[in-house]
């Protein structure tokens, strides 16, 4: 059984972080296309300076890579840490999801 | 040749924007920067500046070292201070009026125990907030500070 700390560590990212590694897990993607998708999943365009907080903080935990520049624009993709990490996330959201959605459709 | 800097960009750390700037400019310039996106700027900016978030991790991606790169963080660095300062407040008490009586705690005294705990909301922030890479070798450094801080109470009896 994991420890509290595990589960800290493992979801230890922000939700625009999650968003973002939720883009990346379709295939590595520039700036403006992340907003596009993120925008397309949830309805809401994340602003520049969330997505590059978010961008950064995701890099410098070694969750995500910068790929070299294509056209001037500077895709990222997925690191295998990044790929478990967002699997571990998600699981963790579905099981919160499927004991949460119940209980918010008896109210 | 190198384009001038929107201002918002401008308004990040130096580190950060070396890394993100480019990108940044670019989504500025392909998006628009309407009131909503400014304020989003803004708000990102104060952040890296105030808690310097990613610009520490962009520089550790370039290969610098993790202890002095979180040094230059601000709650990391505050109670290093702290701990200087109360080392030297002990000092300078000893020296300046001699051992001082047990039991007369004077403000000095209150001093130094405000500088050790005010250190606690700092530390409890940087080690909840930073990857393990960089609190290990900082967690030493500050339990340096501290004990280098506590040990001329201890061996003074003070």
């Amino acid at each position: 059984m994991r420890s509290n700390r595990d589960v800290v560590e493992v979801s230890g990212f922000s939700d625009p972080q999650y968003l973002v590694l939720a883009s990346l897990a379709a295939g590595p993607k520039h700036g403006h296309a992340m907003l596009d998708d993120i925008e397309h999943m949830t309805g809401t365009r994340l602003g520049p300076g969330t997505l590059y907080g978010a961008i950064g903080r995701l890099e410098g935990q070694g969750l995500i890579e910068r790929l070299p520049e294509e056209e001037r624009r500077k895709p990222y993709k997925l690191t295998d840490a990044g790929v478990s990490a967002f699997a571990a996330k998600t699981a963790t959201l579905e099981r919160i999801v499927a004991a949460a959605a119940p209980r918010a459709l008896a109210r | 040749m190198k384009r001038p800097r929107h201002w918002l960009v401008r308004l990040y750390p130096k580190a950060w924007r070396e890394r993100y700037g480019d990108e940044l400019q670019d989504l500025i310039e392909t998006e628009g920067a309407g009131p909503r996106a400014h304020y989003d700027i803004v708000r990102a900016a104060l952040d890296e500046r105030l808690f310097d978030r990613s610009s520490l991790r962009a520089g550790q991606a370039a290969g610098r070292g993790a202890l002095a790169l979180t040094l230059r963080t601000p709650s990391a660095l505050i109670p290093l201070i702290m701990s200087a300062v109360a080392l030297l407040v002990v000092l300078l008490t000893v020296i300046a009026a001699g051992m001082p009586h047990r039991g007369d705690e004077g403000a000095a005294a209150h001093l130094f125990q405000l500088l050790i705990v005010g250190q606690v909301p700092f530390l409890v922030w940087f080690h909840i907030g930073k990857p393990r890479a960089h609190r290990v070798g900082t967690f030493a450094l500050h339990a340096a500070a501290l004990f280098a801080a506590l040990c001329p109470v201890w061996y003074l009896g003070l």
